[in-house]
């Protein structure tokens, strides 16, 4: 988003400021450094190309050690720009990191620059209508999926959030099964988060989510062993249900000691029990910090290796393998399966998500893949805000669990270039926006808390903002009606199928990405052909 | 010899056949089994499924030359051969019997081992398409000395026919194009002074800043310091002035001295005070043969470590490392002073390389098709890089003497990562270089028939062959091999040689593990959206034609005021 420095209101200004050029340090560019209320920009002196960096988007400030130039200090931000400054004055290096620290991390809501006046956007999004964010509605998605039925029911058990906090105020349930049932169920998970409706495929199976059960060695609930069985009558094509925790076994093992855990076989009837292993969100971001580091090393003569010992594909193969499980139960076994991991709103979005994106081409269209984020991510309450880490809080609960969504999602792209709508840009864009706090759509850690902020009042949202940028992210390739885009997905998983994103992890090195990019030219060869088709029209008018 | 000495059972009854299959609905590989007769051949082994009402009856035709290697695994339950094939396609046979197991075996091993060059399958094949002369003459050194000097009198190069009788260096083509100022005598003293007789001839020359590359081999120094006054008259009369010469050495520093123990050697300081020596280490052939291997069992045994196994492969350390010098000498001719003699040990593998790949970068010609054959007739035919021997065996097979090596397949490697850096700016696909590929160790054609122009003016190549280019110029083929986004650039390309920059070239290295149906499908709309585009612009075109007839017809009938228009 371009912005006028004039505009800005500008704290303060650094002069003498040397860029070094990320491949090769030898190459420093001079400039100056001018540090506004919402973003650090550099402008280089002699070619006056700008540098903007939204504060919100700052991941990390380090100082390294002094050169003989100045104090140099690293800047890297969330979307992957890493920026040396080397900085000749001491005492200017001090300012640079006290306002950095007191804008990049705000410790309130109402500090983030989404709730803030946005001129630009102001004049981009107001001529439609500020509040599109409703998008969608949960009974019009399950509508869609032939919902409510005989076999399922919405229910309004938790209208004030007052079962489960983190869980969307409507709820699909089976038909057949009373609120006693659900009521006792949401006690015995963990947060309240009981089964319900992630998604029902035609052939009658079904997809639904929960946590943890909190039954430590011996706990066990009747109420929360009659709701699976109501879920697994709910399909009448199979005789049992598989229940999936995502967890490693020993660390649902662990969980136990802490009266949490998982579900005894034999306490339930009629389930497959299985686990399947996928990391936690503290592994899951010390991976992406490697990730990180690999990809900006400048010489990265062993580049593989390294991109080995970070484990990140393994673990993105670790989703989609069990997101193609949940598939093969769902589509070719015409098996119901219950997902859960330990609170259901990190490792269980990224499968029943992927597994929905895998089996319905609904979601693969641009609009589909929101309804299916707004859903599975936001409605069931992932923790935006703390995964993201969009206010000053606890370090530790910050996570790429979303990011890695992004990435299966650009994964299967990869593998299957026509069966989606929209393109590489949009999932670069998503992930841009997830954490630059401009929009107010991923600020929050569930619904019940975006409706406290007045989300939808007093911000803007990022659908909105797509829509009106919306050629920039269709897929010129898309077809929507081939075999691929129109069938159940099936990615291959073997490790040779997973590439290194270049384009996310590396967007900022133009000397590591490509010069002539293919999407690019396809994009603008459909642009050319449509607005010759409108010439023509206009010409076939005239003639 | 008779091909069927060979061959002591023609048939073979009760055989399993298993090969990998990928199910394109379940989007896996699967183990395809199926039974039948085996039945050999003078050049094929072919495999008959038994008739069944329900299948249709299916057929495996493996050359014999495009098998690599053949492992027997003969227990008292189990008579199985695997068959590894040079484009890597691996099956696996059950014989009834030990003894057919091994009769079959000892036949392939012959049969697909065979040196001698007119038993190649390309002899036997006439039939597949008439002989044009005209493709096998389709490159000539008059072409490409018309293409670096239209004004053939301000010109200081020549062609010189020395090398007439192959007498000279056996291994360099009839005519080469050397300094005008030097005569054919200094030419002879040259050669005697290089290895393998090849001395400095002109590889390309950049008409933009008037620089060039040369290439040769290694002069033979020797342990006693011998110097020949015609090599260095040539290096000297070729450089310009106000030009800075690089020999280009494509060997380790640390490997010269025992070079110049062998009778080898480098240019010495002293004796061409006008050129730079610049050392740059790439891997001979016989190490990127290793490369190669590792890089191929990694594809195949992927389960653990991939990434890690690709990386101590080194073949995408050979990538970057031919990719970034071909850049740096590509930067000094284009954006410097710089003029470069190249050269290796002999100068028949790396070399070529290099000089090719540099040329690629900065010329455009050379990223058209025509421009491209021209390439690979000039930088590798031509200039005797020694096909029959480097393409003898691929990935899984080795031979006593050591002389196979895949620099070729590097380069159609670093090529293919070209064309994805810049996707516009190739006239040809990455199919047109699988094609290549294909066609490096087994082909009905005869173009990479022997080690060089001599061997094959032996075999009387061009009269006894088809041409591949007859198969490629073909219009029901050429079709396959055109990108269709081709927008001619003038420019000199810059690639990016990062490793994350780089990609493996799973198409081919893993051809028989994925499943291409996707990327198939994305091609075939790319075709649709260029071909959409290009109607779209010519009914444009026509209704402006249209419109402005119509307003000239108004105007002439004075319905419309022509100064309004």
């Amino acid at each position: 988003m371009k912005l006028d420095l004039e505009e800005s209101n500008v704290i303060t200004k650094i002069e003498n400021v040397q860029l070094e050029d990320r491949s090769n340090s030898k190459i420093k560019t001079a400039g100056l450094l001018y540090l506004t209320i919402s973003h650090l920009v550099f402008i280089e002196t002699n070619s006056k190309r700008e540098i903007w960096i939204y504060y919100s988007l700052i991941n990390s400030i380090e100082k390294l050690p002094l050169s003989i130039n100045g104090s140099p200090i690293l800047i890297r931000t969330k979307h992957f720009l890493n920026c040396l400054f080397i900085i000749s004055k001491e005492r200017d290096c001090q300012t640079l990191v006290q306002v950095l620290n007191q804008y990049s991390r705000p410790t309130k809501y109402h500090e983030l620059l989404c709730f803030r006046e946005n001129s630009h956007l102001k004049k981009l999004l107001d001529s439609t209508h500020k509040n599109n964010q409703q998008i969608y509605h949960l009974e019009s998605e399950y509508a869609r999926m032939g919902l409510p039925n005989n076999k399922w029911t919405m229910t309004n058990l938790n209208s004030d959030y007052q079962i489960c906090d983190t869980y969307p105020n409507v709820l699909f349930v089976p038909a057949s099964v009373e609120d006693k049932i659900l009521q006792s169920s949401a006690n015995f998970r963990s947060r309240g988060r009981l089964p319900v409706l992630s998604y029902l495929h035609p052939n009658g199976a079904s997809l639904t989510r929960c946590s943890q059960p909190l039954s430590g060695f011996n706990g066990r609930c009747d109420e929360d062993e009659q709701l699976l069985q109501h879920i697994l009558m709910t399909n009448e094509n199979s005789k049992f249900m598989y229940v999936v925790d995502t967890r490693p076994k020993i660390n649902a093992m662990a969980n136990k000691a802490q009266g949490k855990g998982y579900e005894n076989e034999t306490n339930y009837k009629n389930i497959q029990f299985h686990f399947i292993g996928i990391e936690n969100i503290h592994v899951m971001r010390n991976s992406l910090d490697k990730l990180v580091k690999c990809a900006d090393s400048s010489s990265n003569s062993s580049f593989l290796t390294e991109l080995e010992k970070t484990e990140w594909l393994k673990h993105i193969k670790a989703i989609i393998d069990t997101s193609v499980f949940l598939v093969e139960a769902i589509n070719d076994q015409n098996t119901s399966v219950l997902v859960h991991c330990s609170d259901g709103w990190d490792r269980t979005a990224q499968t029943c998500a992927l597994a929905s994106l895998l089996l319905d081409p609904y979601y693969r269209s641009i609009h589909g893949f929101q309804v299916l984020i707004e859903k599975e991510w936001l409605l069931f309450g992932h923790k935006f805000s703390h995964r993201c880490g969009h206010l000053f809080e606890n370090d530790k609960e910050i996570s790429p669990i979303f990011s890695q969504f992004l990435e299966c999602v650009w994964q299967l792209q990869l593998q299957f270039p026509c069966a989606f709508e929209f393109n590489e840009t949009y999932l670069i864009k998503l992930h841009e926006h997830v954490y630059s706090c401009q929009f107010g759509t991923f600020i929050g850690n569930c619904q019940k808390e975006r409706n406290d902020l007045k989300i939808n009042e007093l911000t803007y949202s990022l659908w909105d903002y797509f829509q009106s940028k919306i050629y920039d992210f269709i897929n010129p390739l898309y077809i929507p009606n081939s075999v691929y885009s129109n069938s159940v997905l099936r990615p291959d998983t073997r490790i040779f199928s997973f590439k290194f994103w270049r384009s996310l992890y590396n967007r900022f090195d133009s000397t590591i990405n490509h010069s002539e990019k293919l999407i690019d030219s396809l994009s603008m060869l459909s642009y050319n052909t449509s607005s010759l088709q409108e010439y023509s029209k206009l010409l076939e008018k005239v003639n | 010899m008779d091909f069927m000495d060979l061959i002591e059972m023609p048939r073979v009854d009760n055989v399993k056949v298993y090969r990998q299959i990928q199910n394109y609905e379940l989007n896996q590989l699967v183990t395809q089994k199926l039974f039948g007769s085996l039945n050999l051949t003078s050049h094929h082994l072919i495999f008959i499924t038994q008739t069944d009402l329900q299948k249709p009856r299916e057929e495996i035709w493996i050359v014999h030359s495009s098998i690599d290697s053949l492992e027997k695994n003969v227990t008292e339950a189990k008579f199985q051969l695997m068959i590894k094939c040079k484009n890597f396609q691996i099956y696996f046979v059950d014989f009834p019997t030990a003894y057919c197991c091994n009769s079959i075996h000892k036949s392939l091993e012959s049969l697909s081992n065979l040196t001698t060059e007119n038993m190649k399958l390309p002899f036997f094949c006439q039939t597949i398409s008439k002989i044009n002369q005209e493709d096998w003459n389709f490159y000539s050194i008059e072409k490409s000395y018309k293409r670096f000097f239209p004004n053939e009198d301000s010109s200081e190069w020549r062609i010189s026919e020395i090398n007439n009788d192959f007498k000279i260096s056996p291994s360099y083509p009839k005519k080469v194009i050397v300094p005008k100022n030097i005569d054919d005598q200094a030419l002879i003293k040259s050669s005697q002074f290089r290895s393998m007789g090849r001395f400095p001839i002109l590889s390309y020359y950049h008409k933009k800043t008037n620089s060039f590359i040369l290439r040769s081999s290694q002069p033979l120094l020797g342990s006693n310091n011998k110097r020949c006054k015609e090599d260095e008259l040539i290096l000297k009369c070729a450089l310009p002035k106000g030009k800075q010469g690089y020999v280009y050495d494509l060997r380790d520093a640390s490997i010269l001295k025992t070079a110049v123990s062998k009778g080898g050697g480098y240019e010495t300081e002293v004796n061409y005070p006008l050129w730079k020596r610049i050392n740059k280490h790439m891997d001979r052939f016989d190490q990127l043969h290793i490369s190669y291997s590792k890089l191929i069992d990694a594809c195949i045994n992927s389960s653990t470590q991939f990434f890690y196994k690709l990386d101590t492969s080194a073949w995408f350390y050979n990538i970057r490392q031919a990719l970034y010098l071909s850049f740096l000498i590509a930067d000094e001719i284009h954006n410097k002073n710089g003029c470069f003699l190249i050269h290796g040990w002999d100068g028949l593998d790396n070399t070529l390389l290099i000089s090719s790949l540099a040329q690629i970068l900065l010329d455009p010609e050379s990223r058209t098709l025509d421009g491209f054959i021209d390439l690979i007739e000039k930088e590798w035919l031509h200039a005797g890089h020694p096909f029959s021997k480097r393409y003898f065996k691929s990935a899984f097979g080795t031979t006593p003497q050591k002389q196979e090596g895949p620099v070729f397949v590097l380069f159609l490697d670093c090529v293919r990562q070209l064309c994805e850096q810049f996707c516009l700016s190739f006239e040809f696909n990455e199919d047109f270089l699988i094609m290549l590929f294909d066609n490096l160790y087994t082909s009905e054609y005869g173009t990479f028939l022997g080690n060089n122009q001599n061997e094959r003016e032996q075999l009387l190549v061009s009269s006894r062959t088809v041409s591949l280019w007859t198969y490629v110029k073909n219009e029901e083929n050429i079709k396959k091999f055109i990108n269709p986004l081709y927008k001619i650039n003038d420019d000199v390309i810059w690639p990016s040689i990062f490793t994350q920059s780089l990609s493996l070239w799973s198409n081919l290295f893993l051809r028989y593990q994925i499943n291409s149906k996707p990327s198939d499908e994305a091609k075939k709309e790319i075709v649709k959206l260029v071909e959409t585009n290009l109607q779209v612009k010519i009914k444009v075109e026509k209704l402006r034609n249209d419109l402005l007839e119509l307003q000239k017809e108004a105007i002439d009938v004075g319905v419309l005021n022509s100064e309004n228009y």
